[in-house]
């Protein structure tokens, strides 16, 4: 391994410790004999690293949290309102499906009320009028009878009655 | 993290505000400071950090167990605080073309961040600054939250030697910019 190739795995690997113990031994033996390399490795650790392991873990102030926590309860609260809606919605709003089932049921009850008593007012009507029917054709009967029968020894009382008939 | 028990997810999911504070507690520590070190300036943090953890709130019920929620956290943390920073930097650019009304608002800018430097003590700060966006956050959550290579290419969803080459050319940057001052 030469110093450039030592060098770039410094900067990343070895100082991270992302290099597995035979590397690690590897670039350490090199540095161990190499001025350079060792030179280039100390600048590294005190300006790459050193300065960020100073730095403090910085919290945001309390007041971050009461914020999230207004937001989301005024947000929870839209929901409920919304989700309350949508219930009332879900009501009054059937799915299509059931919404055709229903018309085709009510269609159907529809047409049964209006039409079966209609029926049964057409039958009555069939009835009464087959009777008077049935009056006037026995009366007919009886005048075809009265007409066809012997005319001889009937008399209309006048003579030029006689003659026309 | 390893505090936030599956059980306490389920309940912060199903609007238990107790277990979702729990969540907060432990977690608001690096969301804060990772969005403290990509914006420079504390009001962006914690407005970052609000954002984070509304966003973690509404998506939770979505969250997959199969994945980390460490990870998951970090990434959402990651994504809002480099969108905020796009977000800045376009408006700078747009007030830096207005004319004399920008004036006020760079002076107030560079106050800020005055007043920021004078926050800070330590170098990290205005090393960090040199570096781009991608190389910040890969620095940031090795150096500083201490992840491992292959958690930063999960939270980045990147290939591990991206982060490798980011990591050593911040680093490089780093390096060559403290030799800069050493010389002057």
């Amino acid at each position: 391994m030469n110093c450039k190739q030592v060098q770039k795995l410094i900067l990343t690997d070895y100082l991270d410790e992302q290099l597995n113990s035979e590397q690690k031994r590897e670039i350490e033996a090199h540095i161990a004999g190499c001025q350079q390399c060792h030179q280039f490795e100390n600048a590294a650790k005190k300006f790459v690293v050193e300065p960020f392991k100073r730095l403090e873990r910085a919290f945001p102030r309390e007041e971050v949290w009461h914020k999230i926590k207004r937001e989301i309860e005024t947000e929870k609260q839209q929901l409920s309102v919304a989700g309350l809606i949508e219930r009332i919605k879900g009501v009054f709003l059937l799915p299509r499906n059931v919404f055709a089932l229903i018309t085709v049921v009510v269609a159907i009850v529809t047409i049964f009320v209006m039409f079966v008593p209609l029926q049964r007012n057409n039958q009555e009507v069939l009835t009464v009028n087959t009777e008077k029917q049935v009056e006037n054709l026995a009366f007919l009967a009886d005048g075809i009878d009265y007409y066809s029968s012997e005319t001889e020894d009937v008399s209309y009382g006048t003579t030029i009655e006689e003659y026309f008939l | 993290m390893e505090n936030i028990t599956k059980d306490i997810l389920v309940l912060a999911s199903g609007g238990d505000i107790t277990s979702f504070e729990k969540i907060y507690r432990e977690a608001c520590g690096f969301v804060y400071n990772v969005a403290l070190r990509i914006t420079e300036t504390k009001e962006d943090a914690e407005e970052i950090t609000q954002d984070v953890f509304i966003k973690i709130y509404r998506n939770l019920k979505n969250f997959k167990f199969s994945s980390s929620f460490k990870t998951w956290v970090y990434r959402i943390a990651v994504n809002t605080a480099l969108n905020h920073r796009k977000k800045e930097l376009k408006q700078q650019e747009y007030r830096a073309r207005l004319g004399h009304d920008c004036k006020t608002e760079i002076t107030s800018c560079q106050s800020n961040d005055l007043e920021d430097k004078e926050e800070s003590r330590h170098q990290a700060d205005e090393f960090l600054a040199q570096l781009s966006a991608d190389q910040r956050i890969c620095v940031v959550l090795r150096n500083i939250e201490g992840l491992s290579y292959q958690e930063i290419a999960d939270i980045l969803k990147i290939n591990i030697n991206t982060v490798r080459t980011r990591l050593k050319r911040a680093r490089e940057k780093l390096l060559a910019l403290k030799k800069e001052v050493i010389k002057e």
